[in-house]
């Protein structure tokens, strides 16, 4: 292998063709594939390395947001049919307090009623034993009164006389009575 | 600036003359670069970050983006060759933007560098298609009928010639543009007035033809792969 300078020296013009330009275009060739050689490995694969690398770190973190995703929805669809339940459970305690609240009410109204009903006919058995006190009081007061008025009456109507015949009659009537056991 | 290949020197290899040319040393000073520019990136890449900032995130966006735009045209089944078809668009890519700086011959403006990359194009496009539809691979050059196999085969040789020429034909004709320029125009013409046509004929197109380059060679593969397009 020799290497020679020629100055000022032209080869064939390209439009000749002649076995030059295949020499040439071989060495041209050479040139172009070493050259894809060393930037296949110095430049395109590292990059490409680098860039799948950064791809495939990327699709995990999307995937693994995918799957936190998922699972967050997954609790939600859970988390809302919990609230679902929950509401269920509030309206059923909702409508078991009502329900109760109402017999209670109903209880109490009617205990109430059973208390009033029974404090009228306390007080009107009250009123009844007091109105037949009352009666008898005054009947006693009245036969009181016609006893003092009858005495009275009497002590200025009846004599000496009268008294001694009243007297004769009723120890006759005694005398004509019949013993009974 | 000259439109002749110029031979520095000559590189004998088992009796096989090499040339050291023009195209050969831009193609050396295209591939420094770039391998200096990787040997930052290696030296780098295991200090990075998981969250990308100034020179990470660039180099990321390069690779993701062309990936990306590898999926788009040729996709998922394809996507082992990305490798070497960043290479290509990279390559392609400083090799036209090159053409900004004074002395620097694009590689591109270069038939044999071009028709070297199309050749790889084509043993792929034949490779992919025997590898993904096998037997009826080889009978699509039988169709419509027998007949049409020197027509079928013709046309899946023009594939490589047809871009190679095209991208060859595009930045060498903007080498000649622009060396006409230089060498014809008034001496106050070549200030700041080049600049224009640099970013024209070197940026502009240089972005789109191996826009174009590449494009076309993958959904040459993918069609012969049969894969479809996302």
């Amino acid at each position: 292998m020799d290497i020679g300078l020629i100055a000022s020296l032209q080869y064939a013009p390209p439009f000749g063709m002649d076995m030059s330009t295949v020499v040439q275009g071989v060495a041209n060739l050479i040139n172009v594939a070493l050259l894809a050689a060393l930037l296949a490995f110095l430049l395109y694969k590292p990059v490409r390395k680098v860039l799948n690398k950064r791809t495939e770190k990327i699709q995990g973190q999307l995937q693994q947001a995918e799957q936190e995703m998922a699972r967050a929805t997954e609790l939600r669809q859970q988390y809302e049919k919990k609230m679902e339940t929950v509401e269920q459970e509030r309206e059923d305690i909702l409508g078991e307090a009502r329900k109760q609240a109402s017999e209670t009410g109903k209880r109490l109204v009617s205990e109430a009623k059973a208390e009033a009903d029974s404090v009228r006919d306390r007080a009107t058995q009250n009123v009844a034993m007091e109105w037949e006190r009352a009666e008898a009081k005054m009947r006693t007061a009245i036969i009181d009164v016609s006893a003092v008025m009858a005495e009275k009456f009497v002590t200025l109507a009846i004599n000496k006389e009268t008294h001694d015949n009243l007297f004769k009659e009723a120890v006759s009537d005694l005398e004509g009575m019949t013993w009974r056991d | 600036m000259d439109i002749n290949i110029n031979v520095h020197g000559i590189l004998n290899i088992g009796g096989i003359q090499v040339l050291i040319t023009d195209t050969i040393v831009s193609t050396w000073i295209v591939m420094g670069v770039l391998i200096a520019f990787a040997v930052i990136v290696r030296i780098r890449v295991s200090k990075w970050s998981e969250v990308p900032t100034g020179f990470q995130n660039v180099v990321e966006a390069l690779v993701e983006l062309f990936e990306n735009y590898i999926k788009s045209t040729a996709g998922d089944k394809l996507m082992f060759l990305g490798s070497w078809f960043f290479t290509v668009f990279i390559f392609i890519l400083f090799s036209n933007i090159g053409g900004v700086f004074p002395g620097f011959r694009p590689p591109t403006a270069d038939w044999s560098m071009t028709v070297a990359l199309a050749i790889v194009t084509f043993v792929l496009i034949q490779v992919m298609g025997v590898k993904y539809r096998k037997g009826e691979y080889i009978a699509s050059f039988f169709k419509p009928m027998p007949l049409f196999l020197p027509i079928n085969i013709i046309g899946e040789l023009a594939r490589p010639i047809s871009i190679s020429f095209r991208l060859f034909g595009n930045m060498l004709a903007g080498l000649i543009m622009m060396s006409l320029l230089y060498s014809m125009a008034p001496l106050v013409a070549r200030f700041v007035f080049p600049a224009f046509l640099h970013v024209y004929f070197d940026i502009f197109a240089g972005v789109l033809q191996t826009y174009i380059f590449v494009t076309l060679s993958l959904s040459f593969i993918a069609g012969a792969a049969e894969v479809a397009e996302k």
